[in-house]
């Protein structure tokens, strides 16, 4: 059990996560389960994707957000609720679930219900610092999303009470982050990965158990109810410093830095590049398919071929890079806008009302990730990438 | 005397020598028909992802029908019956009523010593899916009960039924490669089957995790390739539940060191290496391909019968040991792979599981948090 007595509460208490399969809610519930000794319930949508989560012992419900009477029977009995999840594939599960999650914390008396959200509700910033009372401008469809989550959460609590909580982590990075760890990773095995060369971007980074620590924290809270507070680390990296780290321990070339018109002129022709290296690699188009949402109907029509194309389409999908042009990795105008940035998060409303410490200096939370990466990555060649 | 019996007394001797000589797969499975003679009147136990993504494409391009598809769930039942217009049933006591004398086990792992021991104990024929069963005690039952009632076990240990891997095996039955003393395998990825429940997550039910799920296929590989294997170090990220990650080392009986990791989290390069003292192959697990071929290994002739290049899918696999299990019952042969082969792999497991140490993640550990992995 932890040594961390501010997280002790949490022995003799029930849990529901949500995105518990996903990075920052499957390392909450490790954390709560194997460290304080809580009883973790983690909602599960697609039972195929539980396979880090069934390393813990934990209890897997199935459940989905747009089912109220599955989410009322996974909060039943719970103490704190964490959502953590977010449907990429339909923006109206979104809405319908932080309903359906606040409306089942009402009917059952939960404790807290602690709402992940996201630094991006803020959209661009001027170089500076921000926090929670800089405005809200979001850029993207995500952001959008989750600034209207926000609100909707905001007339629960307002209006019935609810005892909610909202985090707004900055850029999450650590082992299993898809976004920040493992993308940039994998551009970085399989070809240059380009970085805006003027400004040197500022990368609010913070690494994932100084979130989980926020999120116990905004569980517990005293006075919190109804606020929202941004989580960053202690410290703001650029983001060529986080990416060199990454290119380090793979002992590959470190991203490439442009400037601003280069990039811009590039991105008008990386659709013709990227086809370019499609006909040279068609294994990787394949393989980038079987991973994507239309696996089901490509597999049925896969299984429609006789047997020789079958085994065409299996010989490209193991193949490996055969040549052709280098991969670019191009930021778009959203990676663009974050590479550049020169904003400053600041942490001290969660420090003063959450009790919130960073205890990850991106130097500290670098080097971890790099334990993982390691292991991660057992066959750091390009080729293999 | 039961006709499948592995414990053949000496008066049989012959019989059985030409009977083995038979449990050889067939190497053609095209889309083609089981002759109307081998045909049983089958049955499908378990209609999971296996046997909706796997073993009903492996009957349909067999152009088998089995009459019976036997879940808990009458849904996943229908959902397969009704593509070859079978009846359903949630216990295998149906099975009599149906007429059934032939049944594929794809229940859970946990399940499948049960419905197997059933179903022996009654003269059923049974083709298991791998593994045979979650302990050894299980499958020696098993095999009691096949012998007992001259029922045909068979165990869908379907690496087996690949060309390239039989090619591997001749390779190295002839001495080619030398003394083995280097054996390397890397594979896995991240966990993407569309499961119909929450069972594969739980130890009672699937008996453990990546080990035991997938590494099964690969040990059990080995194990037929180079012998018997001792386990030196078995560590794995099991927490409480089952595991995701693993990492064994072991040796073969000649002293050659095996290091094996399996994977359902990371992208692993899928690839598995033998060397010898006089040579060495590669193996590209993802398309069950030899991709190296150094020293001695380059110029093996494993004959005409034996393809090191045929690509084999993962259906016709299944289509390969199921037919080979009907042909088998049909020629009251033993099968390709029978029960006590099976067994090995299962009796590996469990002692890689009996001397599981934690496989320490620096990560998972947080400053002033120490835990203490359970289970």
């Amino acid at each position: 059990m932890t040594g961390d007595s501010r997280f002790s509460a949490y022995a003799d208490r029930t849990v529901l996560i949500t995105g518990a399969t996903g990075f920052i809610g499957g390392r909450i519930a490790e954390r709560l389960a194997l460290d304080h000794g809580a009883h973790v319930r983690a909602l599960v949508r697609s039972f195929g994707r539980a396979a880090r989560l069934a390393r813990l012992p934990v209890e897997l419900t199935y459940g989905e957000l747009g089912d109220p009477a599955s989410l009322s029977a996974a909060v039943k009995g719970c103490d704190v609720v964490i959502h953590a999840a977010f449907d990429w594939r339909a923006d109206a599960n979104n809405l319908a679930g932080i309903t359906n999650l606040a409306e089942a914390c009402l009917a059952h008396g939960v404790r807290r219900m602690v709402h992940m959200s996201t630094m991006a509700v803020y959209g661009t910033l001027p170089p500076g610092d921000f926090d929670e009372a800089s405005l809200d401008t979001p850029f993207t469809a995500y952001a959008k999303s989750k600034v209207t989550l926000e609100q909707h959460l905001g007339t629960f609590v307002g209006e019935r009470g609810l005892p909610a909580v909202v985090l707004q982590p900055t850029i999450v990075y650590g082992p299993f982050s898809l976004p920040w760890t493992d993308q940039p990773v994998r551009r970085l095995l399989a070809g240059k990965l380009v970085l805006p060369e003027d400004p040197q971007g500022l990368c609010n980074a913070v690494y994932v158990d100084d979130v989980v620590d926020a999120s116990l924290l905004a569980g517990l809270a005293t006075d919190a109810i109804g606020e929202r507070f941004l989580i960053s680390g202690p410290d703001w990296p650029t983001w060529q410093a986080m990416f060199e780290s990454y290119a380090q321990v793979l002992g590959v070339d470190g991203p490439v830095l442009l400037p601003a018109a280069e990039i811009r002129r590039r991105n008008r022709t990386a659709g013709l590049t990227a086809l370019r290296h499609s006909i040279h690699n068609p294994g990787e188009l394949i393989r980038t398919l079987a991973k994507s949402t239309l696996r089901a109907p490509l597999m049925a029509l896969y299984r429609r071929l006789p047997q020789g194309k079958q085994a065409g389409i299996r010989r490209l999908y193991t193949s490996r890079p055969s040549g052709g042009p280098v991969p670019v990795f191009l930021p778009n105008a959203q990676l663009f806008n974050l590479y550049t940035n020169l904003a400053r998060a600041r942490i001290d409303k969660a420090r003063q009302v959450l009790g919130y410490t960073p205890r990850f200096p991106a130097e500290r939370g670098l080097a971890m990730t790099a334990e993982y990466i390691r292991w991660a990555y057992p066959c750091r060649d390009k080729a293999a990438a | 005397m039961p006709l499948f019996s592995a414990h053949i007394p000496t008066w049989s001797f012959s019989l059985f020598s030409l009977l083995q000589s038979r449990a050889q797969p067939t190497n053609s499975v095209r889309s083609r028909s089981i002759p109307a003679h081998r045909q049983q009147n089958l049955a499908v136990v378990g209609c999971g992802a296996v046997a909706e993504l796997s073993i009903v494409a492996a009957l349909e391009q067999l152009k088998l029908k089995p009459r019976l598809f036997v879940d808990r769930s009458e849904q996943q039942a229908e959902a397969l019956a009704s593509r070859f217009g079978a009846a359903i049933a949630t216990t295998t006591a149906a099975l009599t009523e149906h007429g059934v004398n032939a049944a594929i086990i794809a229940t859970p792992n946990g399940a499948h010593a049960t419905v197997a021991l059933d179903l022996l104990d009654a003269g059923v024929h049974v083709l298991v899916e791998k593994p045979m069963a979650v302990s050894g005690a299980e499958c020696d039952a098993m095999i009691a009960a096949a012998d007992a009632s001259g029922a045909c076990l068979a165990v869908g240990q379907m690496y087996r039924f690949s060309p390239a891997y039989r090619w591997v095996k001749a390779l190295i039955d002839a001495g080619t490669l030398g003394e083995i003393r280097h054996v390397e395998v890397r594979t896995g990825a991240p966990y993407g089957w569309p499961l119909k429940s929450g069972g594969l997550w739980r130890r009672d039910v699937a008996g453990g995790g990546v080990l035991i799920d997938a590494g099964v296929h690969i040990l059990d590989l080995l194990l037929w390739w180079l012998g018997d294997l001792c386990v030196e170090d078995y560590r794995d990220d099991n927490y409480g539940g089952v595991e995701a990650d693993c990492l064994l080392t072991a040796s073969t009986v000649s002293g050659g060191e095996v290091i094996a990791e399996f994977s359902r989290t990371r992208e692993m390069p899928r690839r598995l290496r033998i060397e010898g003292a006089r040579g060495a192959v590669g193996i590209s697990l993802a398309g069950g391909t030899i991709d190296e071929l150094s020293g001695a290994a380059t110029s093996f002739d494993a004959g005409p019968r034996l393809s090191r290049t045929a690509a084999t899918s993962h259906i016709q696999l299944f289509a390969s040991e199921i037919e080979d299990w009907l042909a088998a019952i049909a020629a009251r042969r033993q099968p390709f792979v029978p029960g006590h082969e099976a067994a090995r792999v299962v009796r590996l497991i469990e002692t890689c599981y009996r001397q599981r140490r934690e496989w320490e993640l620096p990560w998972m550990k947080v400053p002033g948090a120490p835990h203490g992995a359970a289970a």
